[in-house]
């Protein structure tokens, strides 16, 4: 019975959107009346939410019924899984996104008003577009409202035990807040392309910085939970499904520099909006990537030729749709204006430059081996993380190398100031080199590079907080901006010493034996086991000891079996820190009674992630004083 | 581009390796499905041998590491790694771990065609 209504909700929304999306193109093209479609926003999103809780409901009740919830659900889950299971899969993870998007719409038109109800209505219009798109595409071919009759399931297959942890709860809910939120800024850019002027650069630039801010979040959270779960220790393993985040996130980069040009100089105003459109398209081209199944990836969804199929006809057709109307409007900068080359328009049309070789250059990787199997006959290729190592860290580097110094530029023409700049920048540098030779005794290449972005990135963020810091208003104004900076130094920091200064072994240990890496001495003291209600484990308790300061700790990893997937998984135990993590974690148990196992060491890997938080709460800060504080 | 080139990694199931060999300085992946009882182990170190076969032909995989969760007798497996004609033999430094025990690599599932 509930099921069946949260369809008919579903199917509501869904006809409800494409009303509201028909109706103001056919008003626009025969310029007749518009008519407030400000409640119909309202209306959808709680159609919407209702639908979502009674998926909830389904999942909580255990009604394996439900086709969906019998796949990904399983009566022993703990019920805080039980919840987070609906976005486990291909289905109900459309459906949270779907809610997000209409969430983004009502607080959208709740936060910003427009003098005419037509514009308004223009802006909306494109919201519905996407929405109905994708409630068509769920309705049709990815409902998670199917049910399992005549005989439904008894017990449910599980939640992916992967899938049955903390980061992974925040991780979808985060990304397609960003996802989402990017369809904003495409919504104004298109209302400009029919001549919706009002404020819209200063909207784009807003709601991309917030929405970036959430995707920069839930990459990184992504990223965490990799490095935790998967059991072995890596941050970033270049898949398909990661790069498909990486793409829209380097655009959405690229999107609100260029609308700050665009907002306070008037001009980049047609580079601004095929931006927004990119975003857009970058988002769609990710969602075919990861939900067709085309590419083999470590975790993309199930394959569906079907579902691939329809997701690369709304690609492209929204694809077409946006350039057309792209093409057929008449943009124009609203302003001429000659920059010199050391001027802020300048370095930010370098960095969007960049940012966007850099997303187009890792879409071309991720998308060959697709091209390459069409153009050869069915022969099936990877493209190996080398290529996009060798690629991404050259144009990280020249990124870097003007981001430093472009903060301090001014608009349209300003002196060239190096000397403060040098002088932080060497000092920077020089300390940086000192302490790395401090801490690893050692300094390599990758790390040098690293150490070099490092300095740059910082000695722009120092230099110009320190010159408003007596300014008040100028001081918050550019806040957000250094945090995020900062953060992305950080950031680096972290990726360049875990890159050159990792450590790891294989080793096989009997019960009582003894192994060193690096400072420590790893020793397994004994075996255990515990159940729970959905799995039992195997653990090994390592002593491990610090041989400089002779402190010891205990380490547990665990080797747990669920029994309702059958599948095994590897629970590795991390000592945190933020110098360096200690990490273990448990490959096999032979017959003779040892254990395999793998321990690392991570310097700095904390990093990483402080950074990409940094860099949320630099988004998080400028958007607050920009929208409520003025 | 040229980047490009040198990292992509062809595809080969077993039988291709027999018909088609590639030089041995190329890495490359190799897949199909764990042969039944054919997983060896060096007792004191991580070395391991098995073998990978599409049901019609079969090549011997050596590997010096850690072997996936969810590697096991008859399921699908991709290796990446160099293969020596002369030998008959595929050095694997990887193993590609798959989280999902239904889920069969695209490649596997055509090589087992």
């Amino acid at each position: 019975m509930f099921p069946e209504i949260g369809n008919i909700l579903l199917i509501l929304a869904f006809t409800l959107s494409s009303v509201c999306f028909l109706s103001t193109s056919y008003s626009y093209y025969s310029d007749t009346k518009f008519y407030d479609l400000q409640k119909s926003a309202y209306i959808i999103f709680f159609l919407l939410l209702v639908s979502f809780l009674l998926l909830e409901f389904a999942f909580l009740t255990d009604d394996f019924s439900v086709l969906y919830v019998a796949n990904n659900s399983n009566p022993n889950l703990p019920d805080y899984y039980k919840f987070s299971a609906l976005w486990g899969g291909h289905e109900g993870s459309l459906l949270l996104f779907v809610l997000i998007l209409s969430f983004w719409m009502i607080a959208f038109s709740f936060m910003n008003n427009y003098s005419k109800i037509k514009d308004k209505n223009i802006v909306l219009s494109f919201f519905h577009l996407i929405l109905s798109c994708l409630l068509g595409f769920i309705i049709f071919s990815s409902n998670p409202f199917e049910r399992l009759l005549p005989i439904p399931s008894l017990s449910g297959t599980d939640l992916n035990p992967l899938l049955q942890d903390f980061a992974f709860t925040i991780h979808p809910p985060m990304l397609y807040l960003g996802y989402a939120g990017l369809v904003v800024p495409f919504s104004i850019a298109l209302g400009r392309c029919l001549n919706v002027k009002e404020g819209w650069t200063s909207k784009i630039r807003n709601w991309t910085v917030f929405s970036w801010s959430f995707l920069t979040l839930g990459i990184a959270l992504g990223s965490w939970w990799a490095y935790y779960e998967l059991g072995w220790g890596g941050w970033w393993f270049w898949d398909p499904v990661e790069n498909s985040s990486l793409v829209p996130w380097l655009l959405a980069t690229a999107l609100f520099h260029s609308a700050i040009v665009s907002n306070s100089r008037k001009i980049f105003n047609n580079w601004t909006i095929l931006l927004s459109i990119l975003c857009i398209v970058g988002c769609f081209i990710g969602m075919f990537l990861v939900r067709s199944g085309i590419l083999t990836s470590v975790h993309s969804f199930a394959l569906d030729p079907e579902r691939g199929l329809i997701l690369l006809l709304l690609t492209f057709g929204i694809t077409l749709y946006s350039f057309y109307v792209f093409f057929k409007s008449d943009v124009n900068d609203e302003n001429t204006i000659n920059y010199s080359l050391i001027s802020k328009e300048y370095f930010l049309l370098i960095n969007n430059l960049f940012l966007v070789i850099l997303a187009a250059i890792i879409l071309f990787g991720t998308i060959y081996p697709i091209f390459y199997e069409i153009f050869s006959d069915g022969k099936n290729i990877s493209v190996g993380a080398p290529y996009f190592n060798l690629v991404t860290v050259p144009i990280a580097f020249f990124l870097a190398f003007f981001q430093g110094y472009g903060v301090l530029t001014k608009w349209q023409e300003s002196p060239l100031e190096l000397k403060p700049f040098l002088i932080i920048l060497l000092s920077l540098f020089g300390l940086s080199i000192f302490f790395s030779y401090l801490i690893f005794n050692d300094l390599s290449l990758f790390n040098l590079a690293g150490i070099i972005m490092l300095s740059l990135i910082l000695a722009g963020v120092f230099l110009s907080a320190f010159r408003n810091f007596n300014k008040g208003k100028l001081f918050f104004n550019s806040f957000g901006m250094n945090l995020a900076h900062f953060g992305i130094a950080v950031t680096i920091l972290g990726i360049g010493v875990v890159s050159s200064h990792s450590d790891s072994k294989e080793v096989i240990l009997d019960i009582g034996e003894s192994v060193k890496l690096n400072n420590y001495e790893f020793t397994l003291l004994e075996e255990d086991t515990r159940k729970e209600s959905n799995f039992f484990s195997q653990i090994a308790h390592f002593e491990v000891e610090n041989l400089a300061s002779g402190k010891t700790f205990n380490l547990k990893p665990e080797k747990a079996f669920y029994p309702a997937s059958k599948s095994v998984m590897t629970e590795s135990a991390i000592s945190i820190n933020f110098k360096e993590d200690v990490y273990i974690s448990l490959s096999e148990r032979l017959d003779t009674g040892e254990w395999i196992a793998k321990i690392q060491t991570k310097p700095f890997i904390r990093f990483i992630w402080l950074g990409a938080l940094l860099m949320t709460l630099g988004g998080v800060f400028a958007f607050t004083r920009r929208v409520f504080i003025r | 581009m040229s980047a490009l080139q040198e990292n992509i990694n062809l595809f080969y199931s077993p039988t291709d390796l027999k018909n088609n060999p590639p030089s041995s300085d190329r890495s490359i992946r190799a897949g199909g499905l764990v042969k039944e009882k054919s997983l060896l182990r060096n007792t004191d170190s991580l070395e391991i041998y098995f073998e990978i076969t599409d049901l019609k032909n079969t090549i011997a995989v050596t590997y010096n590491g850690l072997l996936p969760d969810l590697f096991k007798e008859n399921k699908g497996v991709v290796a990446t790694g160099y293969f020596f004609v002369d030998k008959n033999e595929f050095q694997a430094y990887e193993i590609l771990a798959k989280h999902d025990e239904n889920y069969v690599p695209k490649e596997v599932e055509k090589a087992l065609e």
